[in-house]
C-alpha cells in the first residue's frame, strides 16, 4: 500500500484521469443500480407482502375493450372479506381533497398535508406502529377522527394531539386527531398520506344520505385492499369474488350491458407491473448503471495499458530482483484498491452529495432513501468488484511482458487491447448521444404537441378553496388588463384525464358508452382555449334561460353514437342522457374538436368527451383559465399580481399551462436528464481514454512521425496515418453503437402514444457529430506531434 | 549549391542558452562529397539538420541552389526538402511498421509518383542495393548493414541532388560501413551531392573535403584524400 501511495503522483500514470473517471462511473453507476433496487424494493415494509393484494376491477363497454381500473365502490372490499373466509384482512381508502390542502390549528395556524379517508382495518392490511393515540380499530372507527403520520406530528408537534384541525378551504371537514403513526417509506405505491379521517366520518360530509363506503355500483373512487391467509392463491377466491359482484349488481350491469369483473393483484412490484413504462425504465436505468461502471473501469484499464510503456522497465526491475507474479498482482491490486475504494469512492459520494439536490429532483425521493443498508451492502460489493477487475486485468498484463524485452523496447504489443477498449468506448459514446437526442426530441414532441388547445399562451389558476366573489373579482379584473386575450374557467384541469361518466339509454338503461365527463365550462371557454366548434354554438349565457340543459360533445361523440345508437345526421338537438348529472335531459347545442387528454406516457384520454355550462360561482368549478396575448414573464407577473390582489383567501400560485402539461412528463424528464448524464460522462470518459490513446500512440509513433515529415510527408499526411486508424476502430464502434440505440430506441417509443420519427438522418447525423468530435480532438492532438521538429523525435529515440 | 554565411543556431532552455553553430560560414559545391568531422557536441549534427532543412537557424542565412531557404516555415521546409534532399541516418530510421519496399516507396508516395513508376524504380533501386530478395521482410528481420542499405535506397529513390549523411556507418560493423561508404562514393561519383558528418577518419576519406568543426565554429577545412 506504501508503494501505491508512493506511485500515486508518478507522472506518466494518469493517476488523477483515472481517479476523476473512476469518480464519475462510480457516482452515476451506484446512483442509478441503486435506484433500480429502490423501484424494486417498493412496498417491501409489508410485513406479509406476498399475501397483499389489490381489488382491480376490469369492466368492458357494450362497445370496445376490456379496462382495467385500479379502484372500485366503496362496498367491494369488506365484501371479499364476508364472502371468503381466507381473507384476513380487508380495508379502502379514497381521497377528501387534493394534494397539499391548508388545514388549520385551534391556534389558527396552518400546516399543508394529505388527508385520506379509511376504514378501521387499514393498518391490519399496512401495518404501522401506533407511535400514539388508541386502538386505530376503534379510532378509525369514530366520526371526525384522524391520525396523522410520524412526519406530520415532527412538523406539529405532540401537542396536536387531542386538538382539532380544520380544512381550511373548507371547515366543514374537521376532524380531532386522536394519535400519530409511523410514516410510510418513500418506496411505498401508497399516496402521501398525512393525515388518516375515520371513514364514517364521509358519509356525514356527504350530507348523511348517501354511504358511499359501503356502496356497491358506481363512485368507484376507492382503493381497495386484502390480506390472504398464508398459502392463499386469489385464484382460489375468484368464484366467490366473481359470485358476490353477481349477486349484488348482475343484473343491473346486464341492464347497462358492461361486463363488470373483481380480482386480485399482487402488491409486490405493482409499480413495475402495471406500468410497461416503469418497467422499461428500470431495465434502462439498470442498463445505464452497469454501463457506467463498466465504461469507467475500461477506461481505467484503457489508461493503465496505456502507461504501460513507462511503467513495463520498473516492473521488470521488480521482477529481477525477485518478484514474483503474485508480488505483480499485490502491488497493482493494492494500486487499484487505493485509487477505487479509499480515493474514488469518497469522491463519488461527494459528488452524490453536491448534486443532492439535482438528484433529488430528478428521482422524486430523498437520496437518503435511496441508500438503507441493503443497498450499501450491494453497493460495497459492486465496488470491490470494480477494484478486483481495475487490479487483476492489468496485474495480468504486467506478469505477462516479458522482463527481458521490457528492457528492450516495450510498447507494440498491447495495442490490440487498447483499441479494444477504445471500441467498447466509442460504441457506448455513439449509443448514448443517439439515445440523448432521441429522448430529448420525443421530450419536445410531447411537450408541444398539439393537444386540441392552446396550451402554450395561457395560464391556469386554481380556485381550491377561494370565495365565488372573489373568483368572480378575478375574472372582472383579469378581463380588463390589457396583456390578457380572454378569461374562462371550467371544473377540469386539461393536462390530466378525466372523469368517466355514461351515456344512457333513458328508456331501455341501456349504457352506450364511457366518456370523458369534464362537467361545468364557463363562457367563452371555447375561445380562450382555441378549441374549435365545428358544428353549432358554444355556450352563451344570457341568450335563454336554456342553458343549464345545454350540452356541448367533442367530435367522436357524435361519430360514436352514429355507430352505437344509430343517430343520423347532425349531433345538433339531439338529447343525451349522462350518469351523474341528474337533469332531465341535456341538448346538444355544439359539436366541438376532439381533444387531447392527459399524458402520452398513460396513454391519452381517448374516450369522447362532454361539457356543461357553469358560472364562476358553481361549485364545481376549480380553475381559471387566463389566456394571454404574448406570452412573457411581465404578463404572468401582472396576471399574478391581480391574483394576489382579489384572490385573498389563499394564496395561489399562476401556473403555465405549458408547464403543467410538461408536467405530465416529469417522469420522462427525469430519465432523459439521467440520460444526459450518463451521456455526457461516457462520452467524456471516453474522450479522456482516446487522449490517453492518442498520446501513447503519437509517443510511439514519434520516430515514425519524423521519419514520414524528413522523407517528404506533411501535416496532413501526417493527420491523414492517425485518422485512417482511428476512423477503422470508430466508424464501426459507431455503426454498433448506433444500431443499438436504434434497436433500443423503438422499444422505449413503443411506451408512447405519440412518437417522433426514427429516421437515417436523426441516427446518422448523431453519430456523424461524435465521428467528428473524436476526428477533431484526435486532429488537434495528432497536429501538435507532427508540428513537432522531427530532429527533437528522432533525438528522443 | 550550398552556401551558408554566419549561420548561428542557439538552444535556449528556461535555465540555460547553448551556442551549437556560432557564425559558420561555408559552401558546398555542386557534385561535391564534404564530410564534417569535429568531437561530440560541436555542432556537426545541428549544421545538418539546419542543412536539410530539418531545423530553422537562430540567425544567419542559408543558399539552397541560390534560394534562401533558411528562414522557411514548416510547410514550405517540407516543399523544397521533398525530392530534393536525401537523408541517411546512423541508426537507420526504418519505419518498424512498413516491410522494406514500403519504406523505399515512402517518398515517392508523398511526392505523388503514379503506383507503377513508383514500382519500377522501387524495385530498381532495391536491386541496386542489393536487398530485392528483402523487399517483404521487416526492418527487425535485417542487419543493421542490410537495414542502412534500405535507409540509403530510401535517401536515393527519388532522385535527390543532395544526400545528408548523419554518421551513416556509426552502428555498422566495418565490412557493413565499407560497403555503405562505397555506395555513396558511387553516388557523389554518379552526380549527387554528398554532406556527411562522421567521426571516423577511414569514411572522412572517402570525401573530397573535409570541414573541421569544433565549439561551433569551422576550424579548419581540408582537401580530402
Amino acid at each position: 500500500m506504501k508503494q501505491a501511495i508512493n506511485s500515486l503522483f508518478r507522472k506518466g500514470q494518469a493517476n488523477v484521469v483515472k481517479i476523476i473517471c473512476l469518480s464519475i462511473g462510480l457516482a452515476l453507476g451506484l446512483l442509478m443500480i441503486a435506484e433500480v433496487i429502490f423501484e424494486r424494493s417498493y412496498d417491501n415494509y409489508i410485513p406479509r407482502l406476498d399475501d397483499t393484494y389489490r381489488v382491480t376491477a376490469t369492466y368492458q363497454m357494450q362497445e370496445g375493450d376490456p379496462k382495467e381500473f385500479n379502484q372500485t365502490s366503496g362496498a367491494h372490499a369488506p365484501g371479499i372479506k364476508n364472502v371468503c373466509p381466507e381473507v384476513e384482512a380487508a380495508t379502502r381508502f379514497t381521497w377528501l381533497t387534493g394534494d397539499d390542502g391548508t388545514f388549520l390549528t385551534e391556534d389558527n395556524l396552518t400546516f399543508k398535508g394529505n388527508i385520506i379517508m379509511t376504514d378501521s382495518s387499514f393498518f391490519d392490511v399496512f401495518p404501522r406502529k401506533i407511535i400514539f393515540g388508541e386502538d386505530p380499530h376503534k379510532g378509525l372507527n369514530e366520526v371526525y377522527q384522524a391520525y396523522i403520520s410520524s412526519k406530520l406530528l415532527e412538523t406539529l408537534g405532540t401537542d396536536i394531539i387531542g386538538k382539532t384541525v380544520k380544512y381550511k378551504a373548507n371547515e366543514a371537514i374537521h376532524c380531532q386527531i386522536v394519535g400519530a403513526f409511523e410514516a410510510f417509506p418513500e418506496n411505498t405505491h401508497l399516496p402521501q398520506m398525512d393525515i388518516l379521517l375515520s371513514l364514517p366520518t364521509y358519509k356525514l360530509l356527504q350530507g348523511g344520505n348517501f354511504d358511499s363506503a359501503n356502496n356497491w355500483l358506481g363512485n368507484d373512487r376507492y382503493r381497495s385492499y386484502v390480506r390472504l391467509a398464508p398459502g392463499v392463491k386469489p385464484e382460489a377466491l375468484q368464484a366467490r369474488i366473481d359470485q358476490m359482484v353477481e349477486d349484488h349488481i348482475g343484473e343491473d350491469l346486464r341492464q347497462a350491458k358492461v361486463d363488470y369483473r373483481l380480482s386480485l393483484k399482487p402488491i409486490r412490484n405493482l409499480i413495475l407491473t402495471e406500468s410497461d413504462y416503469n418497467r422499461v425504465m428500470n431495465y434502462v436505468f439498470l442498463a445505464f448503471g452497469i454501463i457506467m461502471l463498466a465504461v469507467s473501469i475500461l477506461n481505467y484499464i484503457l489508461l493503465v495499458v496505456s502507461s504501460m510503456v513507462n511503467r513495463a522497465k520498473s516492473i521488470a526491475t521488480y521482477r529481477c530482483y525477485g518478484a514474483s507474479g503474485k508480488d505483480i498482482y499485490k502491488m497493482i491490486l493494492s494500486e487499484s484498491f487505493l485509487h477505487v475504494v479509499c480515493i474514488s469512492l469518497p469522491i463519488a459520494i461527494l459528488i452524490m452529495l453536491g448534486l443532492q439536490d439535482f438528484i433529488q429532483e430528478n428521482i422524486a425521493h430523498s437520496l437518503k432513501s435511496l441508500f438503507p443498508a441493503s443497498t450499501i451492502i450491494i453497493c460495497a460489493v459492486i465496488t470491490l468488484a470494480v477494484t478486483m477487475i481495475c487490479g487483476l486485468m492489468p496485474g495480468y498484463l504486467y506478469t505477462k511482458i516479458p522482463v527481458t524485452y521490457a528492457y528492450r523496447r516495450y510498447s507494440e504489443n498491447k495495442r490490440h487491447w487498447k483499441l479494444g477498449l477504445l471500441f467498447a468506448q466509442f460504441l457506448l459514446a455513439a449509443f448514448f448521444v443517439n439515445m440523448l437526442v432521441v429522448l430529448g426530441l420525443q421530450y419536445s414532441k410531447m411537450t408541444n404537441y398539439n393537444l386540441g388547445f392552446d396550451y402554450q399562451n395561457t395560464l391556469a389558476i386554481s380556485l381550491r378553496g377561494i370565495p365565488d366573489n372573489e373568483a368572480e373579482r378575478a375574472v372582472q379584473e383579469l378581463k380588463r388588463d390589457p396583456r390578457v386575450a380572454g378569461v374562462s374557467w371550467a371544473y377540469q384541469s386539461l393536462e390530466n384525464s378525466a372523469s368517466g361518466d355514461n351515456v344512457v339509454n333513458r328508456e331501455t338503461n341501456e349504457h352506450y358508452m364511457n366518456i370523458a365527463d369534464l362537467f361545468e365550462v364557463g363562457e367563452d371557454f371555447f375561445e380562450v382555449m382555441d378549441i374549435p366548434v365545428i358544428e353549432g354554438k358554444s355556450f352563451t349565457p344570457g341568450l335563454n334561460d336554456s342553458i343549464q340543459t345545454e350540452i356541448m360533445v367533442s367530435r367522436s361523440f357524435v361519430e360514436r353514437m352514429r355507430e352505437i345508437a344509430g343517430w343520423e345526421g347532425s349531433g345538433i338537438g339531439k338529447e343525451v342522457f349522462i350518469t351523474s348529472h341528474d337533469k332531465a335531459s341535456t341538448t346538444i347545442v355544439g359539436v366541438y374538436e376532439d381533444l387531447k387528454l392527459g399524458s402520452f406516457v398513460d396513454g391519452t384520454d381517448h374516450r369522447p368527451s362532454v361539457m356543461y355550462y357553469g358560472s364562476v360561482g358553481h361549485s364545481f368549478i376549480q380553475r381559471l383559465y387566463v389566456r394571454l396575448h404574448d406570452f412573457n414573464e411581465e404578463s404572468v407577473n401582472q396576471v399574478q399580481q391581480i391574483v394576489n390582489q382579489t384572490m385573498t383567501s389563499e394564496q395561489v400560485t399562476v401556473m403555465p399551462m405549458r408547464m403543467l402539461v410538461g408536467n405530465n412528463y416529469e417522469g420522462f424528464k427525469h430519465v432523459r436528464n439521467a440520460v444526459l448524464l450518463a451521456g455526457l460522462s461516457i462520452f467524456i470518459i471516453a474522450m479522456i481514454g482516446l487522449i490517453a490513446y492518442l498520446m501513447d500512440e503519437v509517443n510511439r509513433r514519434r520516430s515514425e512521425i519524423a521519419i514520414r515529415k524528413i522523407v517528404g510527408a506533411t501535416v496532413v499526411d501526417v493527420q491523414s496515418i492517425f485518422q485512417r486508424d482511428l476512423s477503422l476502430i470508430a466508424l464501426p464502434a459507431m455503426l454498433i453503437g448506433l444500431l443499438l440505440a436504434w434497436y433500443v430506441s423503438q422499444q422505449v417509443l413503443q411506451l408512447f402514444e405519440v412518437k417522433i420519427a426514427l429516421t437515417a438522418w436523426l441516427f446518422g447525423g448523431c453519430t456523424v457529430v461524435v465521428l467528428c468530435m473524436v476526428l477533431l480532438v484526435s486532429g488537434y492532438l495528432v497536429w501538435q506531434a507532427s508540428r513537432a521538429n522531427p530532429t527533437d523525435n528522432l533525438r528522443t529515440e | 549549391m550550398i552556401k551558408i554565411e554566419n549561420l548561428v543556431k542557439k538552444f535556449t532552455t528556461t535555465e540555460v542558452e547553448t551556442i551549437a553553430l556560432n557564425n559558420v560560414s561555408l559552401e558546398v559545391a555542386d557534385k561535391e562529397f564534404v564530410a564534417i568531422m569535429g568531437p561530440s557536441g560541436c555542432g556537426k549534427s545541428t549544421l545538418l539538420n539546419i542543412m536539410g532543412l530539418l531545423d530553422n537557424p537562430t540567425s544567419g542565412d542559408y543558399y539552397l541552389n541560390e534560394q534562401e531557404v533558411g528562414h522557411l516555415r514548416e510547410k514550405d521546409r517540407t516543399k523544397v526538402r521533398k525530392g530534393n534532399i536525401g537523408f541517411v541516418f546512423q541508426s537507420f530510421n526504418l519505419i518498424d511498421e512498413l516491410n522494406v519496399y514500403e519504406n523505399v516507396e515512402l517518398p515517392l508516395t508523398y511526392l505523388g509518383v503514379p503506383a507503377d513508376e513508383r514500382k519500377r524504380k522501387v524495385n530498381e533501386i532495391l536491386k541496386r542495393m542489393a536487398i530485392s530478395h528483402r523487399a517483404k521482410h521487416y526492418p527487425q528481420q535485417l542487419s543493421g548493414g542490410q537495414q542502412q542499405r534500405v535507409a540509403i535506397a530510401r535517401a536515393v529513390v527519388c532522385e535527390p541532388k543532395i544526400i545528408l549523411a548523419d554518421e551513416p556507418t556509426g552502428n555498422l560493423d566495418s565490412k557493413n560501413g565499407l560497403e555503405v561508404m562505397q555506395l555513396l562514393t558511387e553516388l557523389n561519383k554518379e552526380g549527387t551531392t554528398i554532406v556527411m558528418v562522421t567521426h571516423s577518419q577511414r569514411d572522412a576519406g572517402f570525401a573530397t573535403r573535409v570541414i573541421n568543426l569544433f565549439d561551433g565554429q569551422v576550424v579548419s577545412t581540408a582537401e580530402g584524400l
